[in-house]
């Protein structure tokens, strides 16, 4: 499996949605596309899924043309907020998608619709914005294309179907890997489920590394607040906070040894990425 | 047992030393199965690689064994050996700090001693 996205810009009048950027995704992984709003991700996805054509550079999958191949058209699925056929019940929908994706388990499907309580007698059109995304999963999750992209697939959903979501999905996953793109805003609820990361910011790629490496560039030092800025002299602190007498500053760089009264943690992916994309000063 | 995405300690190590006190707490016998490498990334929702690298070092030091098609055990002895390696970090996790602790609160030695023979006797 191979998809590849050479220096690919997508332009929208002189609004520059993608730019100039290039990325490869080769073999079964669960990656995270994290970015802030309109820092390029939908625009990226539609591309990747052949609704739009790139303003300039190619996206080749195995080693062919993306545009127009229809081969490769069954092999990549975007679950996206815009809905197919409003008029359709759910359960024609099933039909048409076990007809255009040789994968497709409509039993599978049924049984998912279940678990979440989709009535798939329903028009996808009376559907409540929680219930669009439930339905949108249901079909993501039956597709097993080799590529699939879940652009804000928890959008709306009540806290039961996003916990459910992430148990089937990595059920999934680990029965039968392929290649899964997730678009999220909720950054801490997918944290543990991602292995590599790729942030976008202002239409480029500002990181596109393994979690675990992503995770080690920055950390916490917390303590008195005179001793925390001692520590950080001359170091890449990208922010920090006051609470009291007490400080927390958080720091891009290797982890150096500290003085017992100052404490090291962790950043999450989450504080990671705020620092990151809210920052003059990125990797 | 709980995952900490904040700790320095990362994920794969606090499955196995998770799966290592459910053991030491008896909630998997020896000889019995543990959840899957599916059951336990989706019930801590984890990447299933992160789940197999915890368990791998279960695995490696055999606290765990792998039959084939079946599952993952707990192997015989695993109670026994876990216990030992535990025993050498009790004065490292359990000592240290509390001999610090005390100094900091001004506990005196003969105290300390009285309320470990406390402790013993509750």
């Amino acid at each position: 499996m191979n998809l590849n996205c050479k220096n690919i810009t997508k332009q929208f009048g002189k609004q520059i949605a993608v730019d100039n950027i290039s990325f490869s995704l080769n073999e079964p992984k669960i990656y995270g596309l994290l970015g802030r709003n309109g820092a390029g991700k939908t625009t990226l996805l539609r591309m990747i899924a052949n609704y739009i054509r790139p303003t300039q550079g190619e996206i080749t999958f195995e080693q062919k043309p993306l545009w127009e191949n229809e081969e490769a058209q069954r092999q990549i699925f975007l679950a996206t907020e815009t809905s197919f056929f409003p008029n359709l019940k759910i359960k024609e929908l099933f039909n048409w998608f076990e007809q255009s994706f040789p994968n497709f388990d409509k039993q599978q499907c049924l049984n998912y619709a279940n678990q979440f309580e989709l009535d798939i007698n329903k028009t996808t059109a009376k559907l409540s914005t929680g219930y669009r995304s439930v339905m949108r999963v249901v079909l993501a999750l039956s597709v097993h294309t080799p590529i699939l992209m879940l652009d804000e697939p928890t959008l709306g959903m009540d806290a039961f179907h996003r916990e459910l979501f992430y148990k089937l999905l990595i059920q999934n996953y680990a029965e039968s890997p392929s290649c899964i793109l997730l678009s999220t805003h909720l950054i801490s609820e997918v944290e543990g489920l991602l292995e590599n990361v790729i942030i976008m910011d202002h239409g480029k790629i500002l990181v596109n590394q393994s979690a675990e490496e992503l995770l080690r560039r920055g950390y916490c030092v917390s303590g008195k607040i005179s001793d925390v800025d001692e520590y950080c002299s001359g170091k890449n602190v990208i922010g920090s906070n006051v609470v009291g007498g007490l400080k927390t500053s958080a720091i891009l760089g290797e982890r150096q040894n500290c003085s017992s009264s100052l404490e090291l943690s962790s950043l999450s992916l989450q504080q990671l990425f705020v620092q990151l994309v809210g920052s003059e000063n990125p990797l | 047992m709980k995952l900490d995405f904040e700790s320095q300690t990362p994920i794969f190590l606090q499955v196995s030393r998770g799966l290592e006190d459910e053991i030491l707490s008896g909630i998997y016998q020896e000889e019995e199965q543990i959840p899957s490498i599916t059951e336990l990334s989706a019930a801590y929702k984890i990447n299933p690689a992160t789940a197999l690298k915890g368990i791998n070092l279960l695995v490696d030091s055999n606290i765990i064994y792998k039959k084939r098609g079946i599952g993952m055990f707990v192997a015989p002895g695993a109670l026994q050996k876990l216990k030992e390696k535990r025993q050498e970090e009790f004065f490292q996790q359990y000592i240290l700090p509390l001999v610090q602790e005390s100094k900091r609160l001004s506990i005196e030695p003969e105290k300390l001693y009285e309320w470990i023979e406390r402790g013993l006797s509750e």
